[in-house]
């Protein structure tokens, strides 16, 4: 799961890198971030209330970038 | 050291979440004021990334999530008591950190040399800020990586939960930091 994780990480940050659109390229920072959280963090092994309060920090910082 | 699911036991200790979720507030703050320059002075932001290397840009962020999985492998290992290969894992990742630290260091000092300082224009003013607030934190959690990995199969740790994995998790937020820099500094 951390080799697939890794893996996924890398393709994310490598297509970021090619479609170069800033609206494109947050989204893809937090799905990194939010796996990075679940799978490295082990958020996903954690009280649920944990991921949920890390998941919607992600989301309020999306969503606040974005519309800036 | 195992796993819990207790809401007062989150993976990493309650002290390093308590520090990195404020560490992360900070940094969202920061990505605020820089998405607010990006929006004020898109002229000046416009020039700025012309001069950013990309590939540069791709080999830090490839740099950091390489050397977090292999703290989470770290840490995996440390959880299954082989605690001389969870060493092995967290040398390797400090390891790759260090190969962030030293390219961080040729892009900023190729800045300077091109006259990309602090008070050139807004870009290069939230870059400097930006990079530079995620560079510390690049640091003591490179300090800390290796700090474990000194002591990992050498000595009792009093709180092994947040020597080992809290260790990590703070490299982990430097990562999750730098996903928000980068499209703001690189993207179009």
């Amino acid at each position: 799961m951390r080799l697939l994780s890794w893996l996924t990480l890398v393709a994310l940050s490598i297509v970021s890198v090619a479609m170069g659109r800033l609206s494109v390229a947050l989204m893809l920072g937090a799905l990194k971030a939010a796996l990075v959280g679940l799978e490295f963090m082990e958020l996903r092994h954690a009280a649920r209330v944990h991921a949920a309060a890390y998941m919607l920090f992600l989301g309020v910082v999306l969503v606040a970038l974005e519309l800036l | 050291m195992r796993r819990s699911r207790a809401l007062e036991e989150p993976p990493g200790g309650v002290l390093l979440w308590l520090i990195v979720a404020l560490e992360l507030l900070t940094f969202a703050m920061v990505f605020g004021v820089i998405a607010h320059q990006r929006t004020g002075s898109p002229q000046a932001f416009a020039e700025g990334q012309a001069s950013l290397s990309l590939p540069m840009g791709l080999a830090l962020t490839l740099a950091l999530v390489t050397s977090g999985a292999l703290a989470a492998q770290a840490v995996h290992h440390f959880r299954e008591e082989r605690r001389r290969s969870s060493r092995r894992w967290f040398l390797a990742s400090a390891g790759v950190g260090a190969v962030f630290v030293v390219l961080k260091v040729v892009d900023s000092l190729n800045h300077l040399h091109a006259g990309h300082r602090l008070g050139t224009s807004d870009f290069w003013d939230a870059y400097w800020m930006g990079t530079g607030f995620h560079f510390l934190h690049v640091l003591v959690g490179l300090g800390l990586l290796l700090g474990v990995a000194a002591r990992v199969d050498r000595a009792k740790f009093t709180d092994e939960e947040t020597a080992v994995a809290g260790s990590a998790l703070f490299w982990h937020m430097c990562d999750v930091a730098w996903f928000f820099l980068f499209p703001l500094f690189f993207a179009r």
